[in-house]
């Protein structure tokens, strides 16, 4: 076992580097899992939105108006209402929508004075946005319909809140037994865990096998009397016994995290199982990546690429169903769809039902993706052994 | 220190794997990121709401009307069941029964479909409220009917942008913090036990500093080069909506390379220790900023902002990223000189910390 424990040697040489990019993606794959799993969860109830009042007029109207959105919306309070900080907060999806009621609101209101009677603030044409236009068109329209008749502002507003509450309920029918995830942190852990794995072998186990395609110690192996097959064999151990300690690595944190109990559960086996397959996945192709004799700096920008890629085209980071058709079609050729895919399904993250016929396809689907890329590491690397240094 | 620029750029553009690498990087994750987004902008944008409408007693009652002649929908008429057909197959968000009142049925596991559910509710929440109104005072009838513009929209910065525009921030900030590996050479070909030339350096009667500052300039003219031309690639193009400015966003660009060559000779510096332990640092240490920067998840700078404010002032790739908005977005540019001040002053401890660090470092002390 020369060629194995020559590739442990070689890998322990580089534990400090591995350890430091291990507490990276460990940081990263449980705040980014957390981040998200508190994003939709607020995102889930009921088309509830963030909005941002700024009420300057505080008379019974204003107050009125507010209540009605804050009972189907969400407030947010900012440290300051600067034009600059409401765009920020706009920007980067903080909040949905800003309402502001300015002062001599409700005198207006009562001098029959529709035209601009509040300013809002919202993404373009976003649905949000639109949304909350027609509850505010909805409920001045109303006031200022029982203002011009004759009511006062609190007898208007007790005549629309009472129309409001007799609002008839909205009817539901469910066609499917689909589970929405009730708490979708692990799904979202085991989803980012795609990303972390990949991007952890390419940049730990890549340099690895570049420094067993190096003139000198390639010469020094060939020239033994080990037959290339048992060679190429104690490689992949090594391969595998590095890619094993990388997958228990994030898998051992993740019962500590979620429990024991999550993890074991049905749900929880499927997706050590399907991390397990992608494991395989992301080692055949750092092996063939690694027949390459690619310079560390360049590794790390190859790494980055495919492993953010990756994560943008098949749903990582942005979620699946609202990426485009022709984008999921090219992404079913890459295996962190099937990935991703599987984690969606368990976790109830997407609206496709959980069945075990897609589970068992995505599983072999990756598995093929694993042999087709074993088996160009093999023909790379025999191409490599022939080529001149 | 003339030789010194022009030798190491002969150098550096012989290197033609990582040039070639350095180069493909944003471009080729500015493709990707594009196609990615592709979608989602118009996933964003408002289309009329799919709906079926099921007319369960008087065909010509005003509630149908109003339901055909609201903009806001896309309406189907069709019997109850092929009406429960389409909303079981997607085709439709929601089915209205419209008799003598209006009622609204929908697949509540939907979850895409969400907030269309809810526009279809805010309609017949009106129809209801209407009649209400018109019932407790007819005299509002009027006034309910009439054409009322009641917002006034208003824009806070110089003009909206695609929010998925800042996934392209995040980028080229990546690209600037990766700049950070071409820092560490500098630092690694200076010291006489890691590499042969930082070894010959050693031996030479160069003066070190002047050594070091000649590469600092060449690594930082290299790199800004490079950044330069791939993201005019990613505007002219792609079609980034990056163009606001342009000339600020170059010096953005320069800055903000520095900022990355200065920090990777500072953490090469740190250290004796080996260059795959220094590589391991800077991409560790830049993937971290790109993250809290919001580079895989784009709420992220705004949950570092509540939580840690400080960070977002320090955190470099945070600072480029907001640099490109504060010109695309904001009318002042107070924030935006504040950002590259800081990232100024950030090259500037680097490259005074990697100084101090290499000073007195001789071959004899390694």
């Amino acid at each position: 076992m020369q060629i194995y424990n020559a590739f442990l040697k070689v890998a322990r040489t580089r534990v400090t580097s591995i350890l430091i990019y291990y507490v990276v993606f460990l940081i990263f794959a449980i705040l980014s899992s957390q981040n998200t799993a508190d994003d939709n969860r607020s995102r889930f109830e009921a088309s509830s939105v963030p909005i941002c009042i700024i009420d300057e007029d505080k008379s019974a109207a204003s107050h009125a108006l507010t209540e009605y959105l804050l009972s189907m919306h969400e407030s947010v309070v900012l440290d300051s209402y600067e034009p600059e900080t409401l765009l920020d907060n706009l920007y980067y999806g903080r909040i949905g929508y800003v309402l502001s009621i300015p002062e001599g609101f409700e005198r207006a209101l009562l001098a029959g004075q529709t035209k601009d009677l509040v300013t809002t603030s919202k993404m373009p044409d976003s649905t949000n946005g639109i949304f909350i236009d027609r509850q505010i068109d909805l409920y001045l329209r109303a006031l200022s319909a029982s203002v011009s008749s004759g009511a006062s502002v609190p007898e208007a507003v007790s005549i629309v809140n009472t129309a409001v509450t007799q609002s008839p309920d909205v009817h539901t029918v469910s066609f499917e037994g689909q589970s929405a995830g009730e708490d979708s942190f692990m799904y979202y852990y085991f989803q980012y865990l795609s990303y972390v794995l990949l991007v952890m072998l390419l940049e730990g186990l890549s340099p690895v096998l570049i420094r067993f395609r190096q003139k000198d110690l390639r010469s020094r192996i060939a020239c033994s009397s080990m037959k290339p097959f048992v060679q190429k064999v104690q490689l992949g151990l090594g391969c595998m016994t590095y890619s094993l300690a990388i997958w228990l690595s994030f898998i051992l944190p993740s019962f500590l995290i979620f429990g024991a109990q999550q993890i074991l559960s049905k749900n929880g086996l499927l997706c050590l199982i399907n991390s397990a397959v992608f494991t395989l996945v992301a080692t055949a192709l750092t092996l063939f990546i690694g027949t390459f004799s690619i310079p560390g700096h360049a590794l790390n920008m190859i790494s980055n690429i495919i492993g953010l890629g990756m994560g943008f085209l098949c749903g990582v980071f942005v979620p699946q169903q609202f990426l485009g058709d022709t984008v999921l079609s090219a992404s079913r050729f890459l295996p962190a769809y099937w990935y991703v895919r599987i984690t969606n399904m368990l976790g109830g993250l997407s609206e496709e039902a959980f069945s075990i016929d897609t589970y068992r396809l995505c599983i072999g689907i990756e598995l093929l993706f694993f042999f087709a890329l074993f088996a160009m590491y093999l023909a790379s690397s025999r191409f490599h052994r022939r080529s001149p240094d | 220190m003339f030789s010194i620029i022009k030798y190491t750029w002969i150098r550096l553009i012989r290197n033609k794997t990582n040039l070639f690498w350095v180069l493909l990087f944003p471009i080729a994750l500015g493709g990707l990121f594009q196609a990615a987004f592709s979608n989602l902008s118009s996933l964003e944008e408002f289309s009329p709401i799919p709906t079926a409408v099921v007319c369960s007693g008087d065909e010509s009652s005003p509630l149908l009307t109003a339901a055909a002649a609201n903009p806001l929908l896309s309406v189907y008429r069709c019997s109850s069941e092929e009406a429960l057909a389409m909303l079981e197959e997607q085709q439709v968000d929601g089915i209205l029964t419209i008799g003598d009142s209006i009622t609204l049925t929908v697949d509540p596991n939907r979850s895409s479909a969400r907030l269309n559910q809810s526009i279809l509710q805010v309609f017949t929440e009106q129809c209801s409220i209407n009649a209400a109104l018109i019932k407790e005072a007819p005299a509002a009838a009027p006034a309910l009917a009439a054409d009322a513009d009641f917002r006034k929209e208003v824009c806070y910065g110089r003009r909206w942008q695609d929010p998925y525009t800042q996934y392209f921030y995040n980028l080229m900030a990546m690209a600037c913090m990766f700049t950070a590996l071409s820092g560490i050479y500098i630092s690694l070909e200076n010291q006489g036990n890691l590499t042969v030339l930082g070894a010959r350096k050693n031996c030479a009667s160069t003066n070190k500093l002047f050594c070091i500052i000649g590469e600092l300039i060449a690594y930082i003219g290299f790199e800004v080069l490079l950044n330069i031309i791939a993201f005019l690639f990613l505007i002219f193009v792609y079609g980034v909506d990056m163009r606001a400015r342009l000339p600020l966003s170059l010096l953005t660009i320069l800055i903000s390379s520095a900022a990355g060559v200065s920090m990777g000779f500072f953490i090469g510096s740190a250290s004796r220790r080996s260059e795959s332990i220094k590589i391991g640092s800077v991409t560790a240490i830049t993937l971290l900023c790109c993250f809290f920067s919001g580079l895989m998840q784009g709420n992220m700078r705004m949950v570092v902002e509540q939580h840690a404010p400080f960070f977002n002032r320090i955190n470099p790739a945070a600072l480029i990223a907001d640099s490109f908005y504060c010109l695309n977005m904001l009318e002042s540019l107070r924030r935006y000189t504040v950002n590259i001040l800081t990232l100024v002053l950030l090259s500037v401890l680097f490259c005074l910390g990697g100084f101090l660090l290499t000073r007195r470092k001789r071959y004899a002390d390694l």
